[in-house]
């Protein structure tokens, strides 16, 4: 339909502008209508912009960032999670905010590679849904930034003396100088034994050694997101 | 290629070149090239990644490559833009070729539609300027008018709260209006009838009244005149006699040899080249019409670069722009700073038609003494000389003259 309808205004306003342009050449029209002729032209020209561009047409250059990877939800932002769009070049990267106000931040929801990154796309804190039968238990932590394992959504594995479940990341708390705690979804049972042990530590779900009877409570990040 | 070496570049330049060289071609050619570096940096971006690395990774064999590079462009530029200065200006004065010669024709009609109407407004003017004949014959009236009130209404003074009799007169004053023959006509007609109907010795409001009346009249009379010497000094200094260009700046040439030709019957055409001669012989005079052509020159340049800049990018930015904005910013500004070279450009014209008139006051003698031509007795004797002139080089007439020359020592 848009397609169709940039056709048409393009047609109509070359046409409309040639005609116009040899009724001025032949003395059948005033000169000041030049002005008309003229912005029939400039019509033709945006007209070629929708045609070529469709609905994605800009009208401003996209003075944003993108997610530079598949960022989940709650996922504390980085410098490094950014990039610059495309059309953002050269002096207009000037225009952009600077990526560390957008850092310490968390995102609302899950952004694909390449998904422009909004200030509405980011909460100072993290927005926690917690899964039925699962509560939130807060580690403490002294990580200086979170590991990509980490991530808000990943499967890990919650040690004690042993392992004692597998878990979800719900949302690491960071500030500017590291992060202070991790918080993830357990399962209501595992809460005794969680309380019973004297320090925790997690560990990537795929690595090191798994606790097979705590499998099946695995809570995986589309759970967590819808 | 830094700041550094582009200085050098300059200084080269500025010490090469002549100043009108460098302000009618060499500063537009920069300004048009960084304007067009800047558009496809914008668009491309290993253009612009080039740009970069040219400017930031400066080596000294480096630097002074892209010197004599950008001074060739900027020169081969600056040059083909001086040698077209005439052709350009003469695109603006309505020379077009025969493909335009119906909307020539349709433009002359527009220009001369609006001298028509100058010519229709100083018409109007010599109703106004009606004034001139009437203003002893009113002021005659008002005295006598006065004399029979005093001698025959002795003592009697108008009723107070009496309407001004000259109210409307003085309106058209404060707004700086016009005021017709008869408007004051008709108030000097009310005064007239108060004066004689009351004593103005006794009443010092009629007295006043009739004072006034009189600064008005005065007022309206130096109006008129004022306003026709604009008038006629507008249609003087804008269009020729006899032939309508179909552009503004056309006929502000055309106003040139008509000036030259109403006033010493000199074709400035035919002796434009030996008189430019004379001018240029002189020290005072020279700069003042060189200025004029190069300030000139230089917005007739810079208004065909704005153009060829919107047209090219207009077409271009369709097809390879990101953002509409920017063709939409280019259409709309593009044209508007291309309006204002060309206003510009016309007032420059006119000081400079100014100063080539000057030139044809001051050097047509020195012309003559060149030529080895006698000198003319009187006014009317030059007119005949440069008719006769013209007659001999223009239609090879045949004549005669006697060669003058000045005496060795």
């Amino acid at each position: 339909m848009n397609r169709l309808f940039a056709w048409s205004l393009l047609t109509a306003s070359l046409v409309v502008a040639t005609v116009f342009l040899y009724r001025l050449l032949s003395g059948k029209m005033q000169p000041r209508n030049w002005i008309l002729i003229y912005s029939l032209f400039v019509v033709s020209g945006v007209s070629i912009f929708l045609l070529r561009d469709g609905t994605d047409f800009h009208v401003l250059p996209k003075l944003e960032y993108r997610a530079a990877r598949r960022l989940p939800m709650n996922h504390l932002m980085k410098p490094a999670d950014l990039e610059k769009s495309d059309e953002t070049s050269g002096d207009l990267q000037l225009f952009l905010p600077d990526p560390e106000l957008l850092s310490c931040k968390y995102l609302i929801a899950t952004h694909e590679k390449g998904k422009p990154i909004l200030a509405s796309d980011l909460t100072s804190s993290p927005i926690i849904h917690v899964p039925s039968g699962f509560t939130v238990w807060t580690l403490p932590s002294d990580l200086k930034e979170v590991p990509d394992y980490m991530d808000a959504g990943k499967s890990v594995l919650v040690f004690g003396e042993g392992c004692i479940t597998a878990a979800t990341i719900a949302a690491a708390h960071c500030g500017k100088d590291g992060c202070k705690s991790m918080e993830i979804f357990v399962p209501l049972t595992e809460v005794p034994k969680l309380s019973a042990a004297k320090s925790l530590k997690l560990q990537a779900a795929n690595a090191g050694e798994p606790c097979p009877n705590a499998r099946a409570n695995l809570v995986t990040t589309n759970q967590t997101t819808r | 290629m830094n700041f550094l070496s582009l200085s050098s570049v300059f200084t080269n330049l500025t010490k090469s070149f002549s100043s009108s060289f460098l302000l009618a071609g060499v500063f537009p050619s920069i300004s048009f090239l960084i304007f067009n570096v800047a558009m496809t940096s914008l668009l491309s971006r290993s253009f612009r990644k080039q740009t970069v690395f040219l400017w930031q990774e400066t080596t000294v064999a480096k630097a002074a490559f892209m010197a004599a590079i950008t001074s060739i462009v900027v020169l081969t530029l600056a040059y083909s833009l001086t040698a077209l200065a005439t052709r350009l200006r003469k695109v603006l004065e309505g020379d077009w070729p025969p493909l335009f010669s119906r909307l020539r024709e349709r433009c002359v009609q527009t220009q001369s539609a609006n001298r028509a109407k100058i010519d229709e407004q100083i018409r109007k003017i010599y109703q106004y300027r009606r004034i001139e004949e009437d203003t002893d014959a009113w002021t005659e009236d008002l005295i006598k008018a006065r004399q029979l009130g005093v001698r025959y209404r002795p003592g009697q003074v108008r009723p107070t709260g009496a309407v001004d009799p000259i109210q409307d007169l003085k309106a058209a004053r404060d707004k700086y209006e016009l005021i017709s023959n008869t408007d004051v006509s008709k108030a000097v007609r009310r005064v007239q009838n108060l004066l004689l109907s009351y004593d103005a010795e006794a009443d010092a409001g009629l007295d006043q009244i009739q004072v006034n009346l009189n600064e008005l009249i005065d007022y309206a009379l130096a109006r008129a005149q004022q306003e026709h010497f604009q008038l006629f000094n507008f249609l003087q200094l804008n269009y020729g006699s006899g032939i309508i260009a179909p552009t503004q700046m056309g006929n502000i040439a055309a106003s040139i040899q008509a000036y030259a030709v109403k006033r010493y019957n000199f074709n400035l055409e035919i002796f434009w080249s030996s008189l430019q001669r004379c001018i240029l012989q002189d020290k005072e005079f020279s700069p003042v019409l060189e200025d004029a052509k190069t300030r000139l020159d230089f917005l007739i340049v810079s208004f065909w670069l704005t153009i060829g800049f919107v047209f090219s990018w207009g077409i271009l930015l369709p097809f390879l722009g990101h953002w509409m904005a920017m063709f939409v910013i280019l259409v709309v500004a593009g044209p508007a700073l291309a309006y204002l070279w060309h206003r510009a450009a016309v007032e420059q014209y006119r000081a400079f038609a100014d100063a080539i008139k000057t030139g044809i006051d001051l050097f047509r003698i020195d012309l003559l003494d060149s030529l080895h031509v006698r000198r003319p007795i009187d006014f009317l004797d030059e007119q005949d000389m440069w008719r006769y002139l013209n007659g001999m080089t223009e239609y090879g007439e045949e004549g005669n003259f006697r060669f003058e020359f000045p005496s060795k020592p």
